[in-house]
């Protein structure tokens, strides 16, 4: 798509800049990123690189004094393009056109589209060709444009004004809450937005800066309204981990994996969805674990382990490789496990047990010494 | 032998108590027993206790202030819960928390900023009126805070309004260290009569004929439904709080031929020394057993206190 | 249809109705003139014996109520201008603040200061200021300002009812304002059900908002500000306290949470204000879930002039705030 190149605010106190050098020849052409020109204010110089790629067509010439938001070049599709549509849409729209949220907003845009379409760094212009049928540049317009143009990358980023990060929906106000907040509040990349509870006193309230908006029959609803991209479990409770991964997951509510960024997860490992590790585990190479799984802080799964779905760890389990797990199985504080060992699933091992043989399906393993006993 | 009205046994028991219990309260200052602190109105006694036993307890209103323990005595001779109150305890008439300056039992109250009382007192006397109570409210002031201005403007209302307040100004000549030569000008006593207020004035080294007069300007002020004002000259003869006395030796030394316990023990003396000597040593085993008594208790539980702490 | 004029004086009338311990004092309140905004008019026709002028001694007459209050009456005092209450500021924080606190008692205890505040009247220096910051750090005084959201009559009658001292703030400009009810608003307006109602207010009641807007008292720029932000697309949850010293309400930071901009808009001078307290509870209570630094806006710090011109420059107002929304938004 060919574009208009606009001189650009270096300075905010300066309207006026030298454009020094064009550091491309007319009809070359130029990859997106590329050094265009140079320009030079009383201040400082400043390299201006392609915004676009394209054939390059200069419209001042190198050693002459610009204005801020000053054509200065095109970048065409085509080697020999005629440019004089872009610019009779750029003349008719130059007073429209909104330099800096300190004009006054012409009122064919909306504030809101103005804003966005800065946020999003997308050229005046581009907006100006894509009015709305009564002649106004609204919110509706800039996002169809974004829409329009995203990769997956920036689709994130075009919800309104959210974050460019994966929305994170809390499943559970309790304690475990706060330990999945505390883990989201150090990975930039995910955002709690919301937690759903079914405890009445929980409501409207905020734990750890987040609202809690609902009970969790409102996930499926705020799933359909695009406000949450996945959810997250927090609670500890195996079957009840279990009954709620398992609804949600049929109702179509993605979950999300929820890493502590202490965790180590060696090579080839590999887990499922909507798993929980706390701080300081280490998943070891080569193994593999399900969906659903809480990993409480301190575990440690080696190498070549094999591992079902809705597993609970109490904190410091370390097992040796090789060794199977079942789904279900829950494991309390403190355990040892030998290598290459099978632990069957529904299983329940107590905490202090160290395992040197095979565990069969529904078996609970007490441990020997019970110092309450 | 001359017989002595039972009313002037309870005078001299009263002005000894509180004379004694402030003397104790110095000497627990003294051994670093009492926090925080104290002022005494030893040598004043008299007004005290000739003013609050001219008044009806069972209805009455009190505004005292930084130097109240000998009001608060007299009114309720509460002498465990003035001692716990200064040393901090939670059994104290506000529980610890309000400390020597700010008193509060039943309808007698106090403050530690000086003039505002007075305010106070004209407006629980207008509210006494409203209810038609028949209460009347007492408020003692001293010389110092004749220099607030707010002590006119309620001179004022209560005048404008007709309200049953009876101003007791104790004039002991010293605001803190400041004599009253380099504070005021003109006579004190005269003042209340700019707003229309009739005013009496009295030695106040008797405790007897304060009495009288207080019993006479009570009455007044009660039957007649407006204000009365009594300058009472009077002279402390120990220091504003704790150390901090730069009056001349030989003031204090003249001032101290002239104090009302000393008068009044004489007299009572020469009548029935046996009965002097008796009421002396059950008030000082009450003040022992008291101070024993509250030295076991305890603070108030912080987290009482912090229970009424807004959000 | 009724003014914020007409609910305070409805219900000063039903309160000295119905319980006959509540009075009302204060300088020129006296029929025919009925105080300087006209709030007392009629009183003392109806109530001679209960609505008393005083001499011009707010020191005074404020220790007076205390008095009253302290031996069981409900004194409802009036500052002609809030300017005024620096005067009383002793009985205030020194004497009605530490009663029950102090003397450790359940000391039945009942005052209301209510006080015209604030500017946009050309009044100048003395008579149009915001001076609720001086209170707001004090323990065990409660400060309400009923905005035109509110039903301020009714928040008096609630006042008088709960343990004071109470300061009550009416801003000058609202007084000849019909108030404005879910029933009659353009714009969706929620009241939250306590005695002091949080008012929520929002330009779009199907997009999520964009900003959190906090403001209290007279705010009578905020129907334009939602007409005009409804214009730009920009959608605001503007929430409306009018209980001011207390903790932030946690439906601020609820709000907050969702927008993760906030804008916070007083009529008091300077820093060092209600905003900044808000602002802070609200920073605590988010973590690092703002997007963008929390923006308050007040009145310029120095003396509010009389001339118009400069006055309406001075006093936060739409096109300031406009410009903030647009800022925190960017």
């Amino acid at each position: 798509m060919s574009v208009l190149l606009y001189a650009p605010m270096v300075n905010v106190n300066e309207e006026q800049m030298n454009l020094v050098e064009w550091h491309k020849q007319p009809k070359e052409f130029v990859n997106k990123g590329e050094l265009l020109a140079t320009f030079e204010t009383t201040k400082s110089t400043y390299d201006f690189h392609a915004t676009d790629p394209g054939f390059f067509v200069p419209l001042v010439e190198a050693g002459s004094q610009v204005t801020v938001g000053e054509v200065i070049a095109a970048l065409t599709d085509q080697p020999n393009e005629d440019i004089q549509n872009l610019l009779s849409v750029e003349t008719k729209t130059e007073e429209a056109k909104p330099q800096s949220l300190q004009q006054t907003a012409d009122n064919r845009w909306t504030r809101k589209a103005e804003i966005l379409a800065q946020r999003h760094n997308i050229p005046p212009q581009e907006m100006e060709r894509r009015v709305s049928a009564d002649n106004r540049i609204t919110e509706e317009v800039v996002q169809a444009y974004l829409q329009q143009k995203s990769t997956t990358a920036e689709k994130q980023a075009n919800q309104g004004f959210s974050n460019a990060t994966e929305r994170i929906l809390i499943l559970g106000g309790g304690n475990v809450a706060c330990l999945v907040l505390d883990i989201l509040a150090r990975i930039p990349q995910q955002t709690a937005v919301a937690i759903l509870d079914d405890n009445p006193a929980l409501q409207n309230t905020t734990i750890m800066g987040v609202p809690v908006l609902g009970n969790l029959d409102r996930a499926k609803s705020l799933f359909d309204q695009n406000f949450f991209d996945k959810a997250a479990l927090a609670v500890g409770i195996l079957p009840t981990r279990r009954e709620l991964f398992e609804r949600l997951t049929t109702l179509g509510i993605p979950f999300v994996n929820i890493i502590d960024p202490s965790a180590i997860i060696g090579v080839n490992a590999g887990m499922g969805t909507g798993n929980m590790i706390m701080a300081f585990c280490r998943l070891g190479p080569e193994s593999q674990i399900g969906d659903n799984n809480f990993l409480s802080a301190y575990v440690n799964i080696e190498h070549h382990n094999k591992m079902g779905s809705h597993c609970t760890f109490g904190p410091g389990v370390a097992m040796s490789g090789g060794v199977t797990i079942g789904s279900s199985v829950r494991f309390g504080t403190g355990i040892y496990i030998e290598p290459r060992l099978t632990i069957g699933s529904n299983s329940v091992i107590a905490s202090g047990v160290t395992l040197t043989a095979d565990v069969p399906d529904n078996t609970v393993v007490r441990a020997k010494a019970n110092f309450h006993n | 032998m001359q017989s002595v009205p039972a009313l002037e046994w309870h005078l001299y028991q009263q002005m000894y108590l509180i004379r004694r219990t402030e003397e104790t309260l110095l000497d627990l200052f003294s051994q670093g027993l009492l926090f925080g602190t104290v002022h005494t109105c030893i040598g004043q006694e008299a007004i005290a206790v000739g003013v609050v036993n001219a008044i009806d307890k069972s209805k009455d209103v009190i505004w005292s202030n930084h130097r109240g323990h000998g009001h608060f005595l007299a009114y309720c001779d509460n002498i465990e819960g003035l001692i716990a109150e200064v040393m901090g305890k939670e059994t104290g008439v506000c529980r610890g928390i309000g400390g020597s300056q700010h008193l509060h039992y039943n309808n007698f109250y106090t403050n530690g900023i000086l003039g505002g009382t007075v305010a106070c007192a004209v407006g629980s006397a207008m509210a006494e009126k409203k209810k038609n109570s028949g209460a009347i409210t007492v408020v003692f002031l001293g010389d110092g805070a004749m220099g607030e201005g707010i002590v006119y403007e309620s001179l004022n209302m209560a005048s404008l309004w007709k309200l049953p307040v009876l101003f007791v100004l104790e004039h002991n000549q010293y605001a803190q260290t400041t004599p009253t030569s380099l504070a005021h000008t003109g006579d004190l006593s005269n003042r209340p009569k700019a707003f229309g207020i009739e005013t009496r004035e009295i030695k106040a080294d008797n405790v007897i004929s304060v009495n009288r007069l207080a019993q006479e300007c009570v009455h007044k002020v009660r039957t007649q439904q407006k204000p009365l004002f009594i300058t009472m000259h009077t002279y402390r003869f120990a220091p504003h709080s704790k150390g901090d006395d730069v009056r001349p030796a030989a003031e204090i030394e003249t001032a101290k031929r002239s104090d009302p316990l000393t008068h009044m023990r004489w007299a009572l003396a020469q009548i029935n020394e046996r009965r002097v000597a008796s009421i002396e040593n059950e008030v000082d085993m009450r003040i022992i057993e008291a101070v024993e008594t509250v030295k076991q208790q305890l603070v108030l539980a912080p987290e009482m206190f912090f229970a009424g702490r807004q959000p | 249809m009724t003014t914020y004029l007409g609910s305070l004086q409805l219900h000063l009338q039903q309160l000295l109705s119905v319980d006959s311990t509540v009075l009302v004092m204060g300088e020129d309140i006296l029929d025919p003139y009925g105080g300087a905004f006209k709030v007392t008019k009629g009183l003392s026709t109806k109530f001679p014996d209960r609505v008393i002028t005083t001499p011009i001694s707010e020191a005074g007459f404020i220790g007076v109520a205390n008095g009253m209050a302290l031996r069981g009456l409900k004194p409802i005092v009036e500052i002609m201008f809030g300017d005024f209450i620096t005067l009383g500021a002793d009985q205030i924080i020194n004497y009605a603040a530490k009663f029950a606190a102090m003397y450790q008692s359940a000391l039945e205890y009942h005052l209301v200061i209510r006080m015209p505040v604030g500017g946009g009247r050309g009044y100048g220096p003395t008579h149009s200021q915001c001076l609720e910051k001086l209170f707001l750090g004090i323990p065990h005084i409660t400060i309400l300002a009923p905005s035109i959201y509110h039903d301020p009559g009714l928040m008096l009658a609630s006042a008088i009812q709960q343990p004071g001292p109470v300061l009550f703030l009416e801003h000058k400009l609202l007084y000849s304002q019909e108030l404005i009810t879910p029933a009659n608003s353009p714009f969706a307006v929620n009241l939250s059900d306590e005695s002091f109602p949080l008012v929520r207010l929002t330009n779009n009641t199907e997009k999520t908002a964009d900003l959190t807007l906090i403001t209290y008292g007279g705010a009578l720029w905020l129907p334009a500000l939602l007409q005009k932000m409804a214009e730009e697309e920009i959608w605001l949850d503007v929430l409306v306290p009018s209980s001011l010293n207390q903790k932030a309400h946690p439906t601020l930071a609820v709000s907050a949470s969702h927008t993760g901009r906030v804008v916070i808009v007083e009529e008091g001078a300077g820093p060092f204000g209600w905003g900044a307290q808000i602002a802070y509870d609200l920073q605590h209570a988010m973590l690092n879930r703002l997007t963008a630094p929390i923006a308050v806006i007040h009145a310029e710090n120095t003396i509010i002039p009389a001339t118009q011109a400069l006055e309406q420059l001075h006093l936060p107002n739409l096109q300031k705030i406009e410009q903030k929304i647009y800022e925190v938004l960017s």
